[in-house]
């Protein structure tokens, strides 16, 4: 495979290897163009059984059920479930905000890992793999495809990603919204460090076309804990104002505002049922990785 | 505020550490890229008010607290004094004490004296303080002692109470001469005083060389005096004024024997109480009595009460006290009674005949009863034992030679009483010019025979020649004057009465104890009607022999310290004579030292009387043998007649000098001067606990234990 061949800095066979005995699984029918592993809302020719349904004419007589016919006397047509593969959308914050140094090198990067990751597992389940990086705009967008060559073609372009200009995650998250095709995994990758209010908006569009929307939330310790001890000039890597503050003396505001942001967010993620996963850079990221994947398939298994 | 170790205040800019390391740390920020602005933004939007107030009270109690360190390490001191020392550590330490008998009264609610409160605070305060040298002055002989320690210095007898008055100018020169003599460093002044008014002698010209020598001084001299001005609301001291023995002998020529006392009784203290009969304990010889003293307003009286005596009874002695009340050294008083004092007059003449006028006008006792022992004597003639007991010395002869004006300068000193009349051999024109006494010499005779000089005026008013109690005047103006004499004198006398032309009659010589008189007539009936207008002449004489006679019973019931006489200014106001009287201890005319004062009293043996040193006999009262002769020793009249310096008197006597004063109250267990690091101790630990607090961060909300929607696997 093509894949094999490439080398990638964002690429660690070993890791990868863990997280490949793992599926990558839909909560929901996808919509996919090919057979592949996910349910699809259509009926299908699958093994797994889905329900009789009378016979119209036009059906095909093979599918017939003989045996309903003999005991009910009627005409039954058997259906059976649709396996389908999925469009995965990777949706990479590649603001500036991305850019701060932390435990990982930068959060940029660390999402790029778990992109790599991800899309490396749904190309080798045949899963289409898109990928979008936004910034103040779109700033590279690779359709869904699901040939392994396409993995590499991601790949250079998460190599490439760079993070600066100011996030407009909300806005470009509606325009994705209506661009991606409806029933589709959309795995947002950021620090998510917008009102939570709007990110809302956006859950519920991606929600209402039908998209299984993930949300991995890249957090460092330090903007988690606040464990800042000197003065320190703060500098919006996003451009805006820099701040002079004794991080002793509003650590505790900090800390509140933080948790109020979290609860928020939380909340937002709860009504409207989006997979919300909060990742602190400093954990691996195939064990997030994992965490989601493990987490998805106890899903589909409970149902 | 007071500190012992000032030069440590100088570390007080330390204070401003904590304020230069918060901007130094300030300084030293750094650079933080950071993505979640939006929460830093809304956390120091909150952070205004009590965060900022939180911050600049932590600033200010890290300042507080070293603050208070360095306070501390400098061991304030906390009392009355607050800006009490303004310097570093004496390096000479004078105690003044008052130790007269008024400051023996006790505090109210408390039976220690303002003595021993005044002993006690200083010595407290004193400890604190510390010193390299410490002096004590005596209030009674005003003479610098020095010691090893304090605790000695408050152990010495100089500091226990007696019966003598304090002398606070004489305490002052005292200390004066120490600094001048021993030339120390920085010099405290420590004074205790009850502020009565006759130790102070605030009226006295002394002051003012005092204040003005004092600050010429090249030394650092800081005055601390430590009053107590309190009175209690009453107190009762008593006093005999008189007490001989007297025989009588009735119609039946039945001898009797008396005593006979006379007693004040004295109220201090504030308001006016009712009358009331106190009780009075008498002890005569070793018997004990009761007599009742009627009181009303400021005391009373007991005049001419007679106590029979045993028969043979000739002498004696005895004591009269009160009940105990706030001062119990007032409270009591003894005497020596004897017969009345002798009349004794010696005649020194080289001219019989014509001193026969003064033999007849001392001769004559004005009650007619009391009977003259007159012993005429030649100049070169005159034992000293003759001059015992002697009322009046009259020196009609050429002026006394060295050995006699000696043996004169000692009854003098005892308060004795000298006329001199010109000699026979001045009015022959044969005497020796050189010859003084006193600087006082005869110059010449000068005779008016064909018309006789009048006196024109004279001191009707007080002295030999004052008017009767009956307000009439002495016949000086008849009398007719032949001839007289002229005195050269160094000294300026006091003319006591003037001849026509200006010339004197009679002049006193200002002396420090006793009476020297000069009279220019001769009593010779052919040169001045001295004789035969015998009144002028006889009243002199017998005015003489009284005072004289006061003297010698005096020297029987004596007051308590050095003699002084206050007729006699003891200093003038001149810079030379104090500086005379700082500089020479041997000067005539100065109180006797101490060392006089020991020398005599060592001598003495205590009969009746609170015990106390040998040397100090002098200054404590009580009843004392010297020889045949009985002492009474007693508290000097001031003592009972308690009036307090008014405070702006007293700040004017140190007006010009570093003088703190504070008020205590005797038993008052406050001490005046105390450490209070323990105090800025206990601020430092609260400021650090009150810092420790507000640094304690509040409880932090943990965003990283919020829940994820979705928890994570770990």
């Amino acid at each position: 495979m093509a894949t094999e061949r490439r080398t990638s800095r964002l690429v660690d066979p070993a890791k990868l290897s863990e997280l490949g005995a793992l599926p990558l699984l839909a909560r929901q029918a996808m919509l996919g163009n090919v057979s592949g592993r996910h349910a699809s809302p259509h009926r299908g020719a699958s093994v797994e059984f889905a329900e009789y349904r009378r016979y119209v004419p036009g059906d095909d007589l093979r599918r017939l059920d003989w045996r309903a016919y003999g005991r009910s006397d009627r005409f039954y047509v058997k259906e059976f479930e649709a396996d389908t593969n999925l469009r995965l959308m990777l949706v990479v914050d590649a603001s500036g905000s991305m850019g701060v140094p932390c435990s990982a090198g930068t959060k940029l990067d660390y999402a790029c890992r778990m992109s790599a990751a991800l899309s490396y597992l749904a190309i080798q389940q045949g899963d289409a793999v898109g990928l979008a990086c936004v910034s103040d705009s779109i700033v590279q967008q690779v359709p869904p495809r699901r040939n392994p060559a396409h993995w590499s073609t991601l790949l250079d372009h998460l190599e490439g990603a760079k993070a600066r200009g100011e996030t407009q995650l909300p806005r470009l998250l509606h325009e994705l919204a209506e661009t991606v095709r409806q029933r589709a995994l959309v795995i947002i990758i950021s620090d998510l460090f917008v009102q939570p209010a709007e990110l809302r908006d956006c859950f519920e569009h991606l929600r209402f076309r039908k998209h299984d929307v993930v949300a991995f939330h890249l957090l460092d310790t330090d903007e988690l804990r606040f464990n800042i001890q000197r003065p320190t000039r703060f500098v919006d890597p996003e451009g805006g104002a820099a701040m002079f503050a004794d991080p002793v003396e509003i650590a505790d505001r900090y800390l509140q505002a933080m948790s109020h942001y979290l609860n928020e967010l939380k909340q937002a993620t709860l009504e409207t049922a989006v997979d919300y996963r909060r990742v602190e850079v400093d954990q691996p990221y195939q064990q997030a990785i994992r965490n989601f994947l493990i987490d998805r398939a106890h899903q589909r298994r409970s149902r | 505020m007071s500190f012992l170790q000032p030069w440590l205040l100088w570390a007080l800019p330390l204070m401003v550490l904590p304020i230069v390391i918060h901007f130094i740390n300030q300084w030293r920020y750094q650079t933080r890229l950071w993505a979640p602005m939006m929460f830093l933004l809304q956390a120091n939007r909150l952070s205004s008010g009590f965060a900022k107030l939180r911050q600049w009270l932590i600033l200010a109690l890290r300042t507080l607290a070293i603050a208070a360190l360095i306070l501390a390490i400098s061991r304030p001191l906390s009392s009355g004094f607050w800006s009490l020392l303004g310097g570093s550590r004496a390096d000479t330490t004078l105690v003044l004490m008052d130790r007269s008998p008024s400051m023996q009264m006790q505090g109210s609610g408390s039976s220690e004296s303002k003595l021993a409160s005044a002993k006690r605070q200083m010595a407290d305060a004193l400890t604190t303080l510390g010193s390299a040298h410490w002096v004590a002055i005596d209030s009674a002989s005003a003479q610098a002692q020095e010691y090893d320690s304090l605790a000695a210095l408050m152990d010495a007898p100089v500091l226990t109470g007696n019966s003598a008055a304090a002398n606070m100018t004489q305490m002052m020169y005292a200390v004066l001469e120490y600094l001048q003599r021993n030339k120390p460093g920085a010099a405290e002044i420590w004074i205790g005083t009850d502020l009565q008014s006759a130790d102070w002698n605030a009226d006295s010209g002394d002051w003012a060389w005092l204040r003005q020598s004092f600050a010429s001084l090249p030394q650092s001299v800081r005055f601390r005096l430590l009053a107590y001005p309190d009175m209690q609301s009453e107190n009762l001291s008593i006093r005999v004024t008189d007490a001989r023995r007297q025989a009588e002998t009735d119609s039946g020529g039945v001898s009797h024997n008396f005593l006979v006392l006379s007693v004040d009784v004295f109220r201090s203290g504030e308001g006016a109480p009712p009358a009331r009969s106190v009780p009075v304990q008498l002890e005569l010889s070793g018997v004990r009595s009761r007599l009742q003293v009627e009181l009303s307003g400021s005391g009373g009286q007991l005049r001419e009460y007679r106590i029979p005596l045993p028969a043979g009874v000739q002498s004696g002695w005895g004591r009269v006290e009160l009940p105990a009340d706030a001062n119990p050294a007032d409270n009591e008083f003894f005497f020596v009674f004897s017969q009345s004092a002798a009349r004794r007059v010696v005649l020194v003449t080289d001219d019989p005949a014509a001193a026969r006028p003064l033999q007849i006008a001392a001769s004559i006792s004005a009650d007619g009863v009391s009977q003259t022992q007159l012993e005429q004597a030649l100049p070169g003639s005159l034992s000293s034992s003759q001059l015992e007991d002697t009322a009046l010395v009259v020196w009609h002869a050429a002026l006394p030679d060295e050995v006699s004006a000696a043996m004169l300068d000692h009854y003098l000193s005892q308060g004795g009483q000298v006329v001199f009349f010109p000699p026979a051999s001045l009015v022959h024109r044969t005497h020796d010019p050189s010859r003084a006494y006193r600087d006082v010499r005869w110059v010449e005779w000068i005779e008016h025979s064909q018309l006789p000089l009048a006196v024109t005026n004279w001191r009707g008013d007080q002295d030999l020649l004052a008017a009767t109690q009956s307000g009439a005047g002495l016949p000086v103006g008849q009398l007719e004057i032949r001839g007289h004499a002229t005195l050269d004198s160094q000294q300026e006398m006091t003319q006591l009465a003037a001849l026509d032309g200006g010339h004197s009659l009679l002049a006193r010589l200002p002396t420090s104890s006793g009476g020297v008189y000069f009279c220019t007539a001769s009593p010779d009936v052919q040169l001045s009607s001295l004789a035969e207008e015998g009144i002028v002449l006889y009243v002199v004489i017998q005015r003489a022999i009284e005072q004289g006679q006061l003297a010698v019973r005096g020297l029987q019931m004596r007051s308590a310290g050095p003699p002084t006489n206050p007729a006699a200014p003891i200093v003038s106001d001149s810079k030379e004579t104090s500086q005379a009287m700082v500089a020479s201890e041997g000067d005539t005319n100065q109180p006797q030292s101490l060392a006089q004062i020991a020398s005599k009293s060592v001598a003495w043996e205590q009969v009746v009387g609170p015990p106390a040193l040998s040397t100090e006999f002098a200054c404590h009262a009580g009843i004392y043998r010297e020889g045949e002769r009985l002492l009474a020793v007693n508290r000097p009249l001031a003592e009972d007649q308690y009036t307090t310096l008014p405070d702006d008197k007293l700040a004017a006597l140190f007006e010009g000098l570093q003088m703190q004063r504070v008020d205590r109250q005797a038993g008052s267990s406050s001490s005046i001067l105390r450490e209070i690091w323990r105090l800025f101790l206990i601020a430092v630990v609260g400021a650090l606990l009150f810092e420790a607090a507000l640094c304690i961060p509040r409880r932090r909300p943990d965003p990283s234990g919020q829940p994820a929607a979705f928890p994570l696997r770990s």
